[in-house]
């Protein structure tokens, strides 16, 4: 379990973090979302010890960053924005080189090479130099590295920048099994999109301060004050607009198009479908009725105001 | 517990990580081959001209014939000392900073990992390169021990000696190539420093080399400092210095020094790449204590007997006119000169400002329990528990010899002098222009203090002991002359003190208007 307790990071007068809080238990896939500068590599990197927090903590099974820096160590893998790969070394090479230096035992480490290898589907790579290798399958190795110590917490910093629409699939599949095997994976991104396939939690951070943070359901619900609903029909649109617009809970509606209505609505389930009970039984010809999902952008800048780029 | 710290530091030294993939890196390819076929090249080509002058072809008498062999031999073992100045530097330099360049220095230390760890594995991979270099040139060497120039003895210890040579080059670079930015400026800040290093030990190295075997005993004892420049190896390797009657071999203690230079270097590395406070800032801080003491204690144990045996031969001789006044000055002088180290440190210890993720905050002006932690109060108090260390060194061993230790005039003058030479560290750091900045400021200012008027007093007038001159007015007068300094050091002591307040405050006033800590406010 990870327990981050009011973490905080100021540079003499700027604070990067301002004590941010949030838990997360084993198989929980935690979206970090932030625009450019919002404080999401500063807090990542305090959580894997590189970088001293000026108050709060985070405590790792037990394991606090500031006192037991070395026991946390053991415990997370930290996948930072950049590969920080060694030229002139085979791909076994440098997954040895990170195992000894995690302490994996000698008798164990090609087996455990072998096994990560499979995992992030590199084996037949095993031998190639890894300036070789393409920028997926870089940043795969790196995932590798990550996880030769089989790691209980992933921080994964930006990890799909920069790859290829298949290589970014291939790496959201990875982390998404990396979260069904155990492992509390934080990954940070910007680019929304990507995040909401696979995480199960999110928080999102700007000028250093969590605005939100839990299920992304939960999240999205949370902050939508109204639904959006869709309503397409058969015949003339302004007769319906005006039906709809009597109607109990409706805040706005407007044409989006011919012959659909965009309709703000502020109550639950059971109102909504009364809804199209009442606009059904006034005859009007409803070819689809549908709820338009919010999704993480939507709840993003509903939240950011866009201050930090 | 005793089994864990020999597991922890033996891992360091035995299958380190970082050393056993750079062995990978370093004989991958055909690029190692034509390197040490190149090198070899070079040392053949070179023996064979040195051989080929040193001999005429001509009959020779034995004593020639033995002369030459002797200055062939010492002809190799000096280009083997220029290798290692070349090559220990150029190897090692790029270590750290290289990895920095790359950022592959956050995925290690995100590992269970030491700083020491990690720099330890780094210095070997480069020192077993150049110990590499060393074994290849042995077929070279070995041909003047076959021609008579050398015994088998002279070529081990040599080798030895050049080894922990090699260590120290490495141990710098490798300190240099922590603190850089730029590849290319490691480089060249490791040359420079390894330059710096052969030519300030070639001096106490030759002074040593004099004193010892020619000037005092015309034995094979000497000082063991004479190990400690490659370019004395030939005279280094067969002498021995005289402990408790015993004859311990100079390349042993010349062993020992390397070590203990290396440690410090490698302390000073871990403690650049460690954060704010951390153990590795602390250790460096208290090894630089107990070396400041130890090294004071024991140059003052290399001279002091020498120095005592001459002062009572001189002052006891008929007409003489040395007085032990005069004699005390210069023990004087050599504790005021022996602090001349600190010029390099106290940038590093009273300057403050912004270095990428690391800030050095101005946190007070002086505090001694920070005098551990690294940060900028702590400055101050370990400047001057420094030079309390050197002193007590030198007092000690003094004491053993029956001689007086320096004087406290000497010891108040140096306090206050290198109190006034922090505070220009404080003046440089008020202006805000970042950590590196305020230290080269820093040193720029003590240079133009100490150094920059020497040109211009000796063009004004040739320095005299007994009347006063332009020479009066300069910042390091208590530390010329042969005359009893006391009175003038108490003098300019006095003076340096109100120095060091008028500075500080002007430093301090100035930090407050530039407003250093809300700078990083917006």
């Amino acid at each position: 379990m990870l327990e981050v307790k009011n973490l905080r990071k100021e540079y003499g007068g700027l604070t990067a973090v301002r004590g941010i809080s949030f838990n997360l238990q084993p198989g929980d896939i935690f979206g970090f979302i932030g625009s450019n500068g919002a404080g999401k590599t500063t807090t990542i990197r305090m959580i894997s010890t590189l970088l001293e927090p000026t108050s709060g903590t985070a405590i790792l099974n037990g394991a606090e960053i500031r006192r037991d820096p070395m026991a946390v160590r053991r415990m997370l893998g930290y996948m930072p924005d950049f590969f920080g790969l060694y030229d002139d070394v085979k791909v076994w090479e440098y997954l040895d080189f990170f195992a000894a230096i995690y302490q994996v035992p000698v008798k164990q480490r090609m087996s455990v090479i072998d096994n990560v290898l499979e995992l992030t589907d590199l084996t037949v790579k095993k031998n190639s130099f890894v300036q070789s290798l393409s920028r997926g399958m870089q940043q795969r190795l790196c995932l590798a590295r990550c996880l030769v110590h089989d790691p209980q917490l992933l921080l994964l910093d930006e990890p799909a920048s920069g790859l290829d629409p298949r290589a970014r699939a291939e790496l959201k599949e990875l982390i998404a099994e990396l979260g069904r095997m155990g492992k509390i994976v934080i990954v940070s991104s910007h680019i929304l999109p990507e995040l909401a396939d696979f995480c199960n939690t999110v928080g999102i951070i700007e000028k250093g301060e969590l605005l939100a943070c839990g299920p992304v359901g939960q999240i999205i619900q949370g902050i939508g004050s109204a639904r959006i609903l869709r309503i397409r029909f058969i015949g003339t649109n302004g007769e319906l607009k005006h039906f709809v617009e009597g109607r109990p809970f409706v805040q706005e509606v407007e044409l989006a198009g011919d012959g659909e209505l965009r309709v703000e609505f502020t109550s639950d389930d059971v109102a909504q479908a009364e809804l199209l009970k009442e606009i059904v039984s006034a005859n009007f010809k409803i070819i689809g009725f549908r709820e338009e999902e919010a999704d993480l952008e939507d709840v993003f800048l509903k939240l950011t105001t866009g201050a930090v780029q | 517990m005793i089994g864990q710290w020999l597991r922890t530091n033996l891992g360091c030294y035995v299958g380190n990580a970082a050393t056993v993939r750079d062995f990978r890196v370093q004989l991958r390819g055909n690029r190692a081959i034509l390197l040490w076929g190149f090198y070899l090249l070079v040392l053949i080509g070179f023996t064979m001209i040195v051989y080929s002058s040193n001999s005429d072809g001509s009959q020779t008498s034995i004593v020639n014939a033995q002369q030459s062999l002797r200055s062939f031999y010492q002809s190799i073992m000096i280009l083997l000392a220029v290798m290692i100045n070349l090559i220990s530097p150029a190897l090692t330099a790029g270590s750290i900073v290289m990895e920095r360049q790359r950022r592959s220095l956050d995925l290690v230390f995100s590992a269970p990992v030491t700083a020491k760890y990690y720099l330890v594995g780094k210095m070997l991979s480069s020192y077993r390169y150049v110990w590499m270099l060393l074994v290849l040139s042995l077929p070279i060497t070995s041909a003047c021990v076959v021609l008579g120039g050398a015994t088998w003895s002279d070529v081990i210890s040599a080798y030895i000696i050049l080894s922990f040579n090699a260590l120290i080059y490495t141990a710098m670079a490798l300190l240099l190539s922590t603190l850089s930015r730029q590849p290319v400026a490691a480089i060249i800040w490791s040359y420079f420093a390894a330059i710096a290093y052969s030519i300030a030990t070639a001096t106490i190295s030759g002074s040593a080399a004099v004193m010892g075997m020619s000037g005092m005993s015309r034995t094979l004892e000497a000082p063991f400092i004479i190990t400690i420049n490659p370019y004395f190896v030939v005279q280094a390797a067969p002498t021995f210095t005289k402990i408790y009657g015993y004859d311990v071999p100079n390349w042993l203690l010349g062993g020992l020094f390397a070590i203990l230079f290396s440690k410090i270097m490698v302390l000073a590395a871990g403690s650049a790449m460690a954060g704010f406070a951390a153990k590795e800032t602390k250790s460096l801080r208290i090894h630089g204590l107990i070396y400041s003491f130890l090294g004071a204690a024991l140059l003052a144990y290399s001279v002091s007997p020498a120095i005592s045996m001459v002062r009572s031969a001189t002052m006891r001789g008929p007409g003489s006119t040395v007085t032990a006044t005069g004699w005390d000055s210069g023990m004087d002088l050599m504790f005021g000169w022996l602090l001349g180290f600190l010029v390099i440190l106290v940038p590093f210890l009273s300057c403050y400002g912004s270095d990428t993720e690391r800030k050095y905050w101005a946190d007070g002006l002086a505090k001694i329990r920070n005098l551990l932690i690294g940060s900028p109060s702590g400055g101050l108090p370990y400047i001057l528990l420094m030079i309390l260390a050197v002193y007590g060194g030198i007092a000690l061993v003094h004491t053993q010899f029956g001689m007086s230790s320096p004087s406290l005039a000497i010891l108040f003058w140096s306090l206050s002098f290198w109190a006034f030479m922090w505070s220009l560290g404080r003046f440089s750091s008020s202006f805000n222009l970042g950590l590196r900045a305020a230290r080269s400021l820093h040193f720029t200012l003590m240079m133009a203090l100490v150094a920059l008027p020497v040109p211009f007093f000796t063009a004004m007038g040739a320095f005299s002991s007994s009347n006063s001159g332009i020479w009066d007015i300069y910042i390091l007068r208590p530390l010329i002359g042969s005359e009893d300094n006391r009175p003038i050091a108490w003098v300019y002591g006095l003076m340096m003190l109100a120095g060091t307040l008028v500075v500080t405050y002007i430093a301090e006033t100035n930090a407050s208007r530039k407003g250093v800590l809300q700078r990083y406010a917006s």
